[in-house]
């Protein structure tokens, strides 16, 4: 390499990834063990959500599908307990079902965390909650738990018949769902499609920032009630009920890492446009 | 019966039958229809389970063979792939999904390492960020700014500090990214059904496999 | 206070190991994907097998014989591991396909078209407004491959208006990108508190 090769702005281009990548893991771990506790403010998205969940009345039935997997319960968890959180204080009976296989291991995780509050609100399982446990088939199993739930499912997860469950005995298909909300890194629309656009369920979605884009057109056309952007949106969730916990303290982590990533874009293009002003 | 009709035609035949069955029960409120959707559908549901397994079987048949090949150390990880394998199939076969052993075995080894594999993605994307993200057009400043500006607006930090960036933010999001993204799924609707109708009708085979086995 | 959990100590061997892969490959970040590899095709296997007895074995042995089928065409589609009779798993596939397209197919045009179309039309009373419709116009000329005019006075403004569209639709992908930073952010962020809090028992 020539010393024309190698000016400030060939190294600012040339930065070793482990560098960056330490940077990035430090800047996780530095708000995480001094927290800043900033306001975050609250989207239309998450309000609609958190408005709709107020409309719930005692004995409703709100349907959750626990479609997480381990890479996303750093955020899908906690949005799921402020929002089950929300459903148990109007008091509205709780269906929770999978159509993603990680998903009744996720539940076995999160039920240890809510059951404290269920246990409070006097919640019995099998009069007031259900697990009902993992389907295949993705788009066709929710197809048919939305025409008749009882042909993908006979027992709960424990092997118990649903018709000995007092909750399921009045739970046959989507005439009996109040409402619906899938926490899901895969297809929330398919979930729209087979729930809200077939029968007018009211369809709530908890998916990550990722996924947000193509998920906004549904929620700015009411086909999607309420949408919770990730770990962002778990957050204004659990500062609505109340309750603030892990999603909280992400943001912090967004504070930091959002920044360095900045950094880097910066920087790399710094080098770039000076590097390409100085062949001219 | 002729070989192809067989191999090739009466699957295309099934295909078109519950597709149009499904899509019949959607526009036409009858009864009977109804009733033999939602049995094909349940059957539909314990096919797939069926296929779940299908990936599950290509990786024991492979790390069998590396084990035959003894190349190097790869056969060792194979060995161990298969125990693991083996034991939670046997755990969660034996003893139940919904068993303390199985959730035991799931939180201490499948948790950890299915929470870190996909995340630790986000060294590679930034990596990708910092080494090819350059700004050699307009279109590339814009796409970089917009990004730049929905990165620093979503720190809460900076948010709090610079309230017109997090306004800024909302219209990107709610305004111009809603609408792009509205016709980018418009777009992508029509290709959707002109695929699946050519699905149904037998005009796309690809789903079936290569011609030769016929 | 460290914790003294062994099953702890093993998750963040696991988390330590995978996130060593992005640094460079090494022993134990082979390990641990081998491990991954092979936990994740026993969890199919047992969460496809729950499926299998509820559905299927339960209903034939409750009485209910058409369980038959769908129970033979799930295992005719292990014949594709077979040179000679490939050809029987094209019936279980063909019918997943099929059931899965018609589903699918079924509700989009209402769910991706006309709900979507019927929201386009908005009051052209706000900047926002405005801006919303000529977006969503402007962005699908984009995608009008087909239109090639031969009359110089359409085609030049009809490639104006795709280029604005290309625009556009690179501003979306930028936030786009970030979106996607910051979900990958926020998930790995669960393992740091994992090995922070659970682990190293700080905070």
């Amino acid at each position: 390499m020539t010393s024309e090769d190698n000016t400030i702005w060939d190294k600012l281009q040339t930065i070793p990834r482990e560098v960056l990548y330490l940077l990035m893991i430090i800047s996780m771990i530095i708000p995480l063990l001094s927290p800043l506790g900033l306001p975050i403010p609250i989207s239309p998205q998450t309000r609609t959500l958190y408005d709709s969940l107020d409309t719930l009345q005692p004995g409703d039935v709100f349907v959750q599908f626990v479609d997480y997997s381990a890479g996303s319960m750093s955020f899908h968890e906690p949005g799921f307990i402020a929002i089950t959180y929300k459903a148990v204080n109007k008091g509205a009976k709780l269906v929770m079902l999978s159509s993603s296989v990680e998903g009744p291991m996720m539940y076995e995780i999160v039920i240890n965390k809510i059951k404290p509050f269920l246990d409070s609100a006097g919640y019995v399982y099998g009069e007031d909650y259900v697990y009902l446990g993992y389907t295949a088939g993705e788009e066709t199993a929710l197809a048919a738990i939305a025409s008749n739930i009882r042909s993908v499912y006979t027992t709960d997860q424990y092997g118990t018949p649903l018709d000995d469950i007092t909750l399921m005995q009045s739970v046959n298909n989507h005439e009996d769902f109040t409402m619906l909300i899938s926490y899901t890194m895969g297809s929330p629309e398919s979930f729209v499609r087979q729930f809200n656009t077939q029968y007018g369920v009211t369809t709530h979605i908890h998916c990550g920032e990722m996924m947000t884009p193509t998920i906004l057109p549904f929620w700015a056309s009411g086909q999607i009630t309420g949408l919770l952007n990730g770990g962002v949106g778990a957050a204004e969730m659990e500062v609505l009920v109340g309750r603030p916990g892990d999603a909280v303290k992400l943001t912090d982590v967004y504070s930091f890492s959002n920044l360095i990533v900045f950094a880097f874009l910066i920087i790399g293009n710094i080098g770039f446009i000076m590097k390409g002003r100085m062949k001219e | 019966m002729s070989t192809k009709i067989v191999r090739r035609t009466i699957p295309l035949i099934i295909t078109f039958i519950v597709g149009m069955l499904m899509i019949g029960e959607w526009f036409f409120n009858v009864a009977s229809i109804d009733q033999v959707a939602e049995s094909v559908r349940q059957w539909g549901v314990l096919v797939s389970a069926f296929a779940m397994g299908l990936g599950s079987v290509n990786i024991v048949i492979r790390n069998l063979r590396r084990i035959e090949k003894r190349e190097g150390t790869d056969w060792l990880y194979a060995i161990w792939l298969l125990i693991v394998f083996f034991g939670f199939v046997g755990i969660g076969v034996g003893m139940g999904s919904a068993s303390s052993q199985y959730q035991y075995i799931y939180n201490t080894i499948l948790q950890p390492l299915s929470g870190t594999m996909y995340p630790a993605t986000l060294f590679f994307l930034c990596s990708a960020i910092y080494r090819t993200f350059r700004i050699r057009s307009y279109q590339a400043l814009l796409f970089v700014a917009t990004g730049a500006v929905i990165l620093v607006a979503n720190a809460p930090v900076v948010a709090a500090t610079f309230p017109l960036l997090v306004a800024t933010k909302a219209w990107i999001m709610d305004v111009e990214l809603t609408a792009a993204y509205r016709a980018i799924l418009i777009g992508i609707g029509l290709g959707t059904i002109m695929l699946g109708f050519r699905v149904i009708f037998g005009l796309e085979q690809t789903h079936l496999g290569r011609e030769e086995g016929d | 206070m460290i914790s003294t959990d062994p099953s702890i100590w093993i998750m963040a061997f696991f988390t330590i190991a995978i996130t060593t892969l992005a640094f460079r490959d090494n022993p134990a970040a082979k390990f641990a994907e081998h491990t991954f590899l092979a936990a994740q095709a026993g969890n199919f296997v047992v969460m496809a097998w729950r499926n299998i007895n509820q559905i299927g074995i339960s209903g034939l042995a409750k009485g209910s014989i058409i369980m038959l089928i769908p129970l033979l065409f799930g295992v005719a589609l292990y014949t594709r591991y077979s040179k000679r009779y490939i050809w029987v798993s094209r019936y279980p596939t063909a019918l997943m396909v099929g059931i899965g397209t018609g589903v699918t197919v079924r509700g989009f045009v209402e769910f991706q078209f006309t709900q979507q179309i019927v929201d386009t039309f908005k009051p052209m009373n706000s900047f926002n407004n405005v801006f919303f419709v000529v977006t969503v116009v402007v962005c699908l000329v984009y995608f009008v491959y087909s239109l090639t005019p031969q009359n110089p006075a359409i085609a030049k403004p009809l490639g104006y208006i795709s280029t604005a569209g290309r625009y556009l639709m690179m501003m979306a992908f930028g936030a786009s990108m970030a979106n996607t930073v910051i979900t990958r952010v926020g998930q790995y962020a669960g393992r740091i508190m994992f090995l922070l809090y659970d682990w190293l028992g700080l905070g």
